[in-house]
């Protein structure tokens, strides 16, 4: 991961998913399941923003062009890596991966940019606004973002 | 969207003379006369045309394509050096032009960086200078603005962080093609046709309208006018020239701030003259007068880039949520006015 500390851009390179997911039923589909889940949690980390106009309450980016999503081009390199842990608990031992690959990938690049840059982010997404406030606070001593 | 009519021009005459009015004016008029029924409006590639559309904020009786009208597609090279791009010729074709990457090198990265691959081979240059801004109040029929004909600027006092932080008191937009940053730094011309087959030509700096000029309209396409080609000027010796931009995302995202810089340098390593435009910036392309004059007749180092790109933002005037682009101008301005320098010390 790569934060451009002057101008708050964050960039995700390699993202490694380590799922504890009981009996792969079919691992092909499972991989492919959190792939999709990494790329929602990085738009969430990054990107995602519903951005109302504070006197009327109207959605003013409600379009694929304005709401931003990560595109080929920030697509990381993404390490699935299944677990297989058998507890006994139901006939097969396959447990549910659906939100599980989504919800773990944000905090993880939050943590990576403060590993990064020494300052913990607060809010999402982590825009180039936010990560510049964020910097600008850490150094004048002041709380962070 | 309501039905419209569909003339395919075989002429620019033709299509001048059928270009009843601009989609600037026609959006205006919308409001009184809603069906808008004498309207015809010029379409190039349609990107930003369609998206006007379908967003109800346009409804034309005609369209007008150029798209069978012979001529306007090439890129054909001046006698004095320069480059004359037909006004349909796409922003695929500029890209991957090998004379223009060549010599107009910050122009062919500024426009094959911009939108997607699939927008860049159907949007064609003059549309791409004619487009409509992209401030999400202008976008929104909900909001009645200034540049709508209306009363108020939503933004000023609103969701601003994407907007101007230059000439931004009436409204503030940003201008939203990135190859106009290039061409205005490279001093290109329009060249535009009317019904009689009279041509007109205008500095593109000079082409673009602010707010305290016109509210209303970007530019100064008239009706029943069809621009018809970008005249580049020759590239002269020792010219150098970057083009960088930053965005949240590298695909298909609306720069937050780009710069371009042409400079021309002496055998002396000194600058001789230099252009330093700011996108994204203002609601047109912002030449940062001060940053060039720090730049003038000095050698390029990492402390007078710095210099310059401070000059560059002094009359900046930020809005309560967009003060952050200060930031990205000023590393920016300095990080391509460097990049330009060492593509003129590799020449």
């Amino acid at each position: 991961m790569a934060v451009d500390t002057e101008t708050g851009i964050v960039r995700v390179e390699r993202v490694v998913a380590v799922h504890d997911c009981g009996r792969p039923m079919n691992p092909k589909l499972i991989e492919s399941q959190v792939q999709g889940g990494v790329l929602m949690g990085l738009s969430y980390a990054l990107f995602e923003q519903r951005v109302l106009d504070r006197h009327t309450g109207r959605m003013v980016n409600a379009n694929l062009e304005q709401y931003k999503l990560a595109g080929p081009s920030e697509t990381p390199a993404i390490d699935v890596i299944l677990l297989e842990n058998y507890q006994g608990h139901s006939a097969t031992d396959a447990y549910g991966i659906a939100e599980p690959a989504n919800i773990a990938t944000a905090p993880a690049i939050a943590n990576a940019v403060c590993n990064a840059i020494g300052v913990r982010m607060r809010s999402l997404p982590m825009s180039p606004a936010t990560v510049l406030a964020g910097l600008r606070d850490a150094s004048t001593g002041g709380r962070p973002a | 969207m309501k039905t419209f009519a569909w003339t395919p021009a075989q002429t620019v005459g033709e299509a001048a003379a059928s270009a009843s009015i601009t989609v600037a004016d026609s959006m205006c008029a919308m409001r009184g006369d809603p069906g808008n029924a004498m309207s015809s409006v010029v379409k190039a590639g349609g990107i930003d045309l369609l998206d006007l559309l379908k967003a109800r904020l346009l409804a034309p009786a005609m369209l007008v394509s150029l798209t069978a009208v012979p001529g306007l597609g090439r890129i054909e090279e001046q006698a004095d050096g320069g480059l004359r791009v037909g006004a349909m010729v796409t922003l695929a074709d500029i890209a991957s032009h090998a004379l223009m990457r060549r010599r107009y090198p910050a122009l062919a990265d500024a426009v094959g960086g911009s939108a997607s691959p699939q927008i860049r081979n159907v949007a064609t240059l003059a549309g791409n200078l004619l487009q409509r801004p992209r401030c999400w109040y202008f976008r929104a029929a909900e909001f009645h603005c200034l540049r709508k004909g209306g009363g108020h600027c939503f933004a000023l006092d609103g969701e601003n962080a994407h907007h101007a932080i230059f000439d931004n008191r009436s409204c503030a937009i940003v201008h939203p093609s990135t190859a106009a940053t290039v061409l205005v730094a490279l001093g290109a011309m329009v060249e535009l046709v009317d019904a009689d087959g009279a041509v007109r030509r205008a500095l593109l700096e000079d082409f673009f309208i602010s707010p305290d000029r016109d509210l209303q309209r970007e530019n100064d396409l008239q009706p029943h006018e069809i621009m018809t080609a970008v005249v580049l000027p020759a590239v002269p010796p020792g010219a150098c020239m970057a083009h960088l931009k930053l965005a949240q995302k590298d695909s298909f995202d609306w720069p937050l701030a780009d710069v371009t810089a042409v400079m021309e340098m002496g055998a002396d390593g000194v600058c001789q003259r230099a252009s330093i435009v700011l996108g994204a910036a203002a609601p047109v392309p912002h030449r940062a007068r001060a940053a060039e004059a720090a730049l003038l007749n000095r050698r390029i180092t990492i402390p007078l880039a710095a210099a310059a790109a401070r000059a560059a933002l002094d009359d900046a005037t930020p809005l309560a949520h967009n003060a952050y682009k200060l930031a990205l101008f000023e590393t920016l301005v300095r990080r391509t006015v460097l990049q330009a320098a060492s593509a003129a010390a590799s020449a």
